[in-house]
């Protein structure tokens, strides 16, 4: 077998990553493993004094190599790519559990969520930067961090047009070699990614030092950015205003420190580096586009292995965690074989069996990967290549030993910050509102029930609202005061008095809770800068939602900005159907909603108002509605408009004489029998008048039914009381066909079902002629009716759940 | 037939990887000689070269011969070298049966040790048989035994390849559990100390399994076990796929007497439209109906050389899309009524309005679509 130290001894014709490839196809791409000697050997300090490391971001051999050559410079200055906002780099010192992160966050000054974003720096033990701040701060040397705050890079990003995500967890991303670079480099190492190219270079050597280091990591870093077309200081604007921004800084440390300044950058960035600052003025890439009057900030966050494991790729994360973490803590050749260990003890606690024949076959293989791809200790890609050779036995087979070693590979640790760590307002307000309301924030579930009738109880139910609208998870509304969909809310909902609500804290909650820090300072101000956010597109039913979860967090008064979204919104629509939706919902809240409190608020009525008047001028443009579905849908929305403007006519200025006006022409129009019915029904119940439009629609035996079923949609406690609108059906009946009748029978059932019984006896008594069984009355009070009602409910639901829905019924019987 | 000389070989339908690249094969065991690279016994190369001889090797002269990934092909030399069977699976066409003659090739020198598995084929052809003219002449005795792949694999020391080994019936493939793992194999007939065939280094078994056959024959958990199991998979690289099609194509044509090869930008065509229909994903991302048939790089080869054919013997000499369209009839549709309404969906879709060579194919589509009719 071949020797398995690529070092030792050195074989020419082998994929050695140690050595230049002679085959390497351009000779404009510098061989990232030899030093030029042309070039000034970037081990030892340039003629500025100043120790340039690239590197690579969660690399452990970066991590190493930093640490070492602050050891071995003792710099007065140490300069690190990350956010340069934050400016007390003590509070990294403090004592934390990593893996944290740096969260850098900014807004717009009047909190409306339009320019809202962050960015997350994270870092673990094995992190270069991390090393570089811990060390250097421990060694007495003035640590900055020095790249372009986060707020200048988003708000060129928007200017830029740019589609890189800009409220994600997106920052410390590595710059990708262009494809022809990397597949020069993968044919030379024999490995497929990056990732694996960049291990055999600088990782699976524990005993690479720092010198080896960086004469491989400074032209590797150079070919990278030379590959991607990026000539001298030029990349593209995002990168070149990151690096003015870091040059400048460079610049002014370096002219104002006596001694050595370690730079640690992404391995990319660190020739655009040494060619600005070693160029002579470098521009300001801020100017005069500094953002006035955003709001920005940092935190420090908790994160998780698997956190950081599932932002690999594109955004900063780094796969595999927990074994980076091992192979940087522990350099002997145990390490990796301990993990296979590990992942078979996982399984035995699960009671999955290992056989002994299948690992000692796992580390034969693994060894003899290890062997022939001449690593100096047993890699992952080694060990995971020789479970995956001995056990997979079938196409994209995944054993229980291969999922089990992957998580041992994520690793399950969880960053905690230190007490005392500084957090965001909203952290404090939230710790505060919930000591004063008695929620307990422990790993425990528990299940809180939420009296609404109450001051403490409607208090505590907007901060549990609060919570969920700013996506901390563990707080979970498990029975609400209803079960019909918020958003389609009315005055005929039956409702509860309590809500059930299922609170477990965790690490998870803690982090999320920091995060949405960045939305506001207080609970009300952070939930209506991301409900403005989230309006930003809206349509009418978003609008409707927002308002409500607005009124139940408690948002005293809705700020103007959200207030004119949601205007624009009602303002940008003609769809009847989803603008009585709004109109239900809001008169709701204004009229009826003392729980939430928003009986009566100004800014709630000015809402009805144009809700109103945006129905009223749809109402004007009434078109065809098509199928039956959007028919029905009509339907409703003519009643919820009708209803909805009597109910607040007295109390807020709602158009009653343009609704009038509207009916009036609408009745006369050419519309289907349904719909006319509904009108004529709207008509009537706004006047009182039935007018003269019952006599319509008779001519047409199938029609007739139909407008029965708009006008009794509409108005069907009218229509009942004074039977003798249904005359003219009677009459017409009598002459119709067998044929006819027949034709007109399906529509006339579905007329009359939603009728009640007394309705129908009425009905009936009036058609017959004879007087109608006196109904027996009941006299009962509103807690008995309450009462009853709720039993109703409950029965309706058992009713539901043992029979499904009334809709997947009606499925269920088409079938048949 | 000797390497020596490429006459020998110019009369030889399809010489054997050994013989074919013996050149690469000694470059190779005196590179492995030079550096004193650790080569295990019973192997003619180390496992580094063995690598090298499959995927090829630019400083050593040593050209590529199978396109994957080098992780995989490392994964089966190391099968190979820590005495597991290597059993290779995957879709037809994806050269499987063609790595595993590399492979045996490079480690033995040697790629005829070969068993075809086949719902007939028996322990004889597997183990040993007999000649009976001397077995009633002198009864049972090394001389009266005719040895089969795996008897010579263990005496010789050599890999033994066992191709499409789930067309066997179980009883059949559990013969090789005890050669497998105990590196043995009884002879009851034979008198001591011909009774017992200890396995010599160097020897192991390449099985190769159609994963669209796998109905066929399950193999016993017992089997599996002692091999190890990696999947070929179909090229993904599209660059490395168009010039692996043109450089066979053209070594076929060639080897046909004929000069002119495809030109590029058809063979592109030919190799797009092929991992199209067998992903089922157009380039642009847009989803197209996969074929029934496997659509692999092996098939894209021969319905080259077909092109190339049909332009020769029925044509002007040089191939275009039209001829293209006629070879795909027979590779593409095979029996499937299916298949011929998913081509119309790609025709429709996927051909019509691209530019260049796809024009030929769109213009020519009637010769094909009409196929079924």
């Amino acid at each position: 077998m071949p020797d398995p130290d690529p070092t030792a001894a050195p074989d020419p014709a082998q994929p050695d990553p140690a050595q230049p490839d002679p085959a390497q196809p351009d000779p404009a791409q510098p061989d990232p493993a030899q030093p030029d000697p042309a070039q000034p050997d970037p081990a030892v300090p340039d003629g500025d004094g100043i120790v340039w490391v690239p590197v690579r971001h969660h690399s452990p051999a970066s991590a190493r190599a930093v640490a070492a050559l602050i050891d071995e410079h003792d710099p007065a200055a140490v300069l690190v790519e990350g956010p340069a906002e934050l400016t007390d780099l003590g509070v990294l010192t403090l004592g934390h559990r990593l893996p944290i992160a740096v969260m850098s966050w900014t807004r717009s000054g009047d909190g409306d969520g339009e320019r809202a974003g962050y960015a997350l720096y994270p870092l673990a033990e094995f992190s270069p930067e991390w090393q570089a701040v811990r060390r250097g701060l421990a060694r007495g040397a003035q640590v900055e961090f020095i790249d372009l705050p986060w707020r200048d890079t988003l708000a060129l990003r928007e200017r830029t047009g740019s589609d890189r995500a800009t409220d994600a967890a997106a920052a410390l991303v590595d710059v990708e070699p262009d494809e022809r670079f990397y597949a020069a480099l993968a044919d030379h190492t024999g490995r497929a990614d990056l990732s694996s190219v960049w291990d055999e270079f600088f990782e699976i050597d524990p005993d690479l030092d720092a010198a080896t280091y960086l004469r491989r990591a400074a032209p590797l870093g150079a070919g990278i950015r030379l590959s991607c077309g990026v000539d001298g200081a030029r990349p593209d604007p995002e990168n070149a205003a990151r690096e003015q921004h870091m040059a400048r800084c460079i610049a002014r440390v370096r002219a104002r420190t006596r001694g050595v300044v370690l730079v640690v950058t992404g391995a990319f960035h660190t020739a655009g580096l040494q060619a600005l600052v070693r160029g002579g003025p470098i521009p300001d890439p801020l100017g005069d586009r500094r953002e006035a009057g955003d709001e920005h900030g940092t935190a420090l966050v908790p994160t998780s292995y698997p956190a950081l494991d599932a932002d690999s790729g594109y955004l900063a994360g780094q796969r595999d965690p927990g074994f980076y973490d091992r192979v940087f803590t522990d350099p002997s050749p145990r390490a990796v074989p301990d993990l296979l260990h590990q992942a078979t003890s996982r399984l035995r606690t699960r009671r999955v069996v290992v056989t002994a024949a299948d690992l000692i076959a796992v580390m034969t293989t693994a060894r003899g990967l290890q062997q022939l791809r001449g690593h100096a200790r047993m890699w992952r890609d080694d060990l995971v290549d020789g479970v995956a050779s001995v056990l997979v036995k079938d196409v994209d087979e995944n054993p229980p030993l291969l999922r089990a070693l992957h998580e041992v590979l994520c690793g399950d640790r969880v960053g905690r910050l230190a007490p005392g760590t500084p957090v965001p307002h909203l952290v404090t307000w939230v710790t505060g509102r919930c000591a004063e309301l008695g929620v307990e924030r422990s790993r425990r579930s528990q299940d809180l029930t939420v009296d609404l009738g109450t001051t403490p109880g409607r208090d505590l139910s907007r901060l549990l609202h609060s919570l969920a609208v700013l996506e901390v998870p563990g707080v979970d509304l498990v029975q609400d005061v209803t079960d019909t969909d918020p958003a389609r809310l009315s005055s005929r909902t039956v409702v509860r008095t309590g809500q059930v609500w299922r609170v477990r804290w965790s690490d998870r909650s803690e982090a999320a809770l920091i995060l949405a820090g960045r939305w506001g300072p207080t609970g009300p101000s952070a939930v209506a800068a991301v409900l403005a956010a989230r309006t930003a597109d809206a349509d009418v039913p978003e609008v409707a939602r927002v308002l409500l979860t607005a009124a139940r967090c408690g948002i005293g008064e809705l700020s103007a900005r959200l207030q004119a979204r949601l205007a624009a919104a009602l303002q940008g629509s003609e769809d009847l159907v989803a603008l009585a939706t709004a109109l239900q919902v809001v008169v709701r809240l204004h009229h009826f909603d003392h729980w939430l409190g928003t009986v009566g608020r100004s800014d709630v009525a000015g809402l009805v108002v144009l809700a109103q008047e945006r129905c009223v001028r749809a109402l004007e443009r009434l078109a065809d509605p098509g199928p039956a579905p959007a028919v029905t849908a009509t339907v409703d929305a003519l009643r919820v408009l009708v209803e909805s403007t009597l109910t607040v006519s007295g109390e807020v200025d709602v158009d009653v004489e343009g609704l009038r006006r509207a009916l009036h022409e609408q009745v006369r129009g050419r519309h289907g029998p349904e719909v006319a019915g509904a009108l004529v029904g709207a008509a009537w119940l706004l006047t009182g008048d039935p007018e003269q439009g019952l006599s319509a629609a008779l001519g047409d035996p199938a029609g007739t039914g139909r407008f029965y079923a708009g006008l009794l949609g509409v108005a069907r406690h009218l229509a009942t009381a004074s039977p003798q609108i249904f005359d003219p059906v009677d009459l017409a009946l009598r002459t119709w066909t067998d044929e006819e009748y027949l034709d007109a029978l399906p529509e006339l059932r579905r007329a009359f079902a939603r009728a009640n019984r007394a309705e129908k006896q009425a009905l009936l008594a009036h058609l017959s002629g004879r007087p109608a069984r006196a109904a027996t009355r009941f006299a009962v009070d509103a807690p008995t009716l309450l009462r009853l009602a709720a039993q109703e409910a409950a029965l309706w639901e058992r009713a539901t759940r043992l029979t499904g829905t009334p809709a997947a019924r009606a499925q269920a019987d088409g079938r048949r | 037939v000797t390497a020596t000389g490429g006459g020998a070989l110019a009369g030889l339908q399809r010489p054997a990887a050994e013989l074919l690249h013996a050149d690469d094969l000694a470059r190779l065991a005196e590179h492995d000689r030079g550096g004193r690279a650790a080569v295990p016994q019973g192997w003619r190369l180390s496992p580094r070269s063995v690598v090298d001889f499959v995927l090829g090797n630019a400083r050593l002269g040593v050209g590529e011969k199978f396109v994957g990934e080098r992780a995989f092909v490392e994964r089966c030399v190391v099968a190979l070298a820590t005495n597991r069977g290597l059993m290779l699976i995957g879709e037809p066409g994806t050269a499987k049966s063609y790595l595993s003659e590399l492979l045996a090739a490079a480690v033995s020198g040697d790629s005829s040790l070969t068993v075809q598995g086949s719902a007939s084929t028996t322990d004889d052809a597997i183990k040993y048989s007999w000649n009976y003219a001397l077995l009633l002449a002198r009864g049972p005795g090394p001389e009266s035994l005719v040895p089969a792949p795996v008897h010579r694999g263990m005496t010789e020391g050599k890999v033994v390849r066992f191709e499409e080994i789930t067309r066997c019936p179980i009883e059949v493939q559990d013969s090789l559990l005890s050669v497998l793992s105990d590196r043995v194999l009884t002879i009851p007939e034979l008198p001591d100390p011909h009774r017992t065939l200890y396995a010599a280094k160097g020897f192991s078994i390449i099985a190769t399994a159609n994963t669209r056959d796998r109905g066929v024959n399950e193999m016993s958990a017992a089997l599996k076990r002692r091999f190890n199991f990696e999947t070929v998979r179909p090229i993904t690289d599209h660059r490395r796929e168009v010039a692996l099609v043109q450089r066979q194509s053209d070594a076929l044509l060639a080897a046909a007497g004929l000069q002119t090869g495809l030109p590029g930008d058809l063979t592109d065509v030919l190799v797009t439209a092929f991992a199209e229909l067998r992903t089922g994903r157009l380039t642009n991302g847009q989803p197209v109906d996969q074929l029934s048939t496997a659509m692999s790089t092996a098939e894209a080869v021969s319905v080259a050389f077909a092109t190339g054919l049909q332009a020769a013997w029925f044509g002007d000499g040089r191939p275009d899309g039209g001829h293209l369209v006629e070879a795909l009839v027979g590779t593409a549709l095979k029996d499937s009524g299916e298949d011929l309404s998913r081509l119309r969906g790609y025709f429709a879709r996927g051909v019509k309005g691209r530019k260049g060579r796809w024009q030929e194919l769109y213009a020519a589509r009637d010769r094909i679509l009409d196929a079924g009719s």
